[in-house]
């Protein structure tokens, strides 16, 4: 049920008390906010801390959230904050951190890295909807590193080597429309 | 949601895109492909370039998933959250440190092993006395809650946790609201707790490293 549920449905039901919801919501973006505390190169229990006390303030303020299709945004900028609270305390205590990068202190910037890590999210999110014969044969075609080569790809998904090109259009025009990036070809 | 472009029949269909993306495009698509661009089609520019990012995306894959830990615990939070919230009469405070005694310069990196530090907080009726000792593994925090109201006499109950990544160290009151977190490592750690019918959190508390 969750699986399928929009951010702000499971927005809605964890404010009325849904903990099925809340742990729907952890599960889905769990891995942003771990990728943005894992950026920061802070020690093991430092990435945690950030991580929990992201997740601790989410929870906090939840009910205050005024759009709650806006919770991806939300608890990125949550995590970029508790993010930065932490290296501003390595500040006065450590001096083996790295510099502080200015993309990090300047917090109306942009970031790219979280640009990035949203867009990967948003990507395997959109990758999970498109079925899974299609996206069996995205994720053969593209997460690996080096690619495959087709003769592999066709072998193991049990397809025609001839039918990889068109399939894999289809599949990524499947994409596209899930990303509301444009028309289906 | 985006709009969806204008499109006509002669746009060049996505797996052109796509396969010029993985550098699979024949020559002669190619070049028909460019001269459309070249014209000045906005949509099928727009469409390319998110053809792009969805590809670099796909590249990187996935992203990590939480340690299972880590993440059990964070799906717990909304149950804690609701308890603290049905227990109306728990006053949640955050006490503030009015005194520290920091040995060192505000700038000081390091602290020397045996350096004290000592620190109060304050918070609704009641003071935490604390003494920050940095020794070899760590430093040990000690410390008393005690009443402000100096006439006020009787058992203090309570508890407190020192917690620090995945780490959480539990302290009871003693009945004179004295406590003892020992060998917490260097790092930042959050204590909260409880007196009475307060709830309440220490600012973060900054272990320096000694030596």
């Amino acid at each position: 049920m969750n699986a399928e549920a929009d951010d702000a449905t499971l927005v809605t039901r964890c404010v009325a008390g849904d903990g099925a919801a809340w742990s729907a919501l952890v599960d889905r973006f769990g891995p942003v906010v771990w990728a943005i505390a894992r950026r920061a190169r802070l020690d093991g229990d430092d990435e945690a801390d950030v991580f929990q006390n992201t997740w601790r303030v989410a929870v906090e303020e939840l009910s205050r959230l005024r759009e709650p299709a806006a919770f991806a945004g939300w608890i990125t900028q949550i995590a970029r904050h508790q993010t930065l609270r932490m290296r501003r305390g390595y500040g006065i205590a450590r001096s083996s951190m790295p510099l502080v990068a200015r993309e990090d202190v300047d917090e109306s910037r942009p970031d790219a890295s979280i640009v990035e890590i949203e867009e990967r999210h948003k990507v395997a999110t959109a990758v999970s909807r498109i079925g899974a014969k299609c996206a069996d044969l995205l994720r053969a075609l593209y997460y690996e590193e080096p690619p495959p080569a087709y003769t592999e790809v066709a072998k193991r998904l049990g397809m025609r080597i001839g039918s990889i090109g068109p399939t894999r259009a289809r599949c990524l025009a499947k994409l596209e429309k899930e990303l509301g990036d444009g028309a289906a070809a | 949601m985006a709009q969806r472009p204008d499109r006509s029949p002669l746009h060049p269909p996505l797996r052109w895109f796509a396969d010029r993306i993985d550098g699979k495009l024949a020559a002669a698509r190619a070049a028909t492909l460019d001269a459309h661009l070249a014209a000045g089609c906005a949509a099928c520019s727009a469409r390319e370039a998110a053809l792009r990012r969805t590809v670099a995306a796909l590249h990187a894959g996935p992203l990590e998933a939480p340690p299972p830990s880590l993440r059990r615990s964070a799906a717990r939070l909304h149950a804690t959250a609701r308890v603290l919230a049905a227990f109306e009469s728990v006053k949640r405070v955050v006490a503030s440190l009015v005194v520290d005694g920091r040995a060192a310069p505000a700038f000081a990196l390091r602290a020397a092993p045996g350096d004290e530090r000592r620190m109060l907080w304050a918070m609704d009726h009641w003071e935490i006395d604390g003494c920050l000792v940095t020794g070899p593994r760590g430093a040990d925090l000690l410390g008393q809650v005690l009443p402000l109201d100096e006439g006020a006499c009787g058992k203090i109950d309570g508890e407190l946790a020192a917690r620090r990544g995945t780490r959480t160290v539990r302290e009871r009151l003693t009945e004179d609201g004295r406590f003892s977190f020992r060998d917490l490592t260097p790092g930042v750690w959050r204590i909260e707790g409880r007196v009475g019918t307060t709830e309440f959190a220490l600012p973060p508390l900054v272990v320096e490293r000694a030596g």
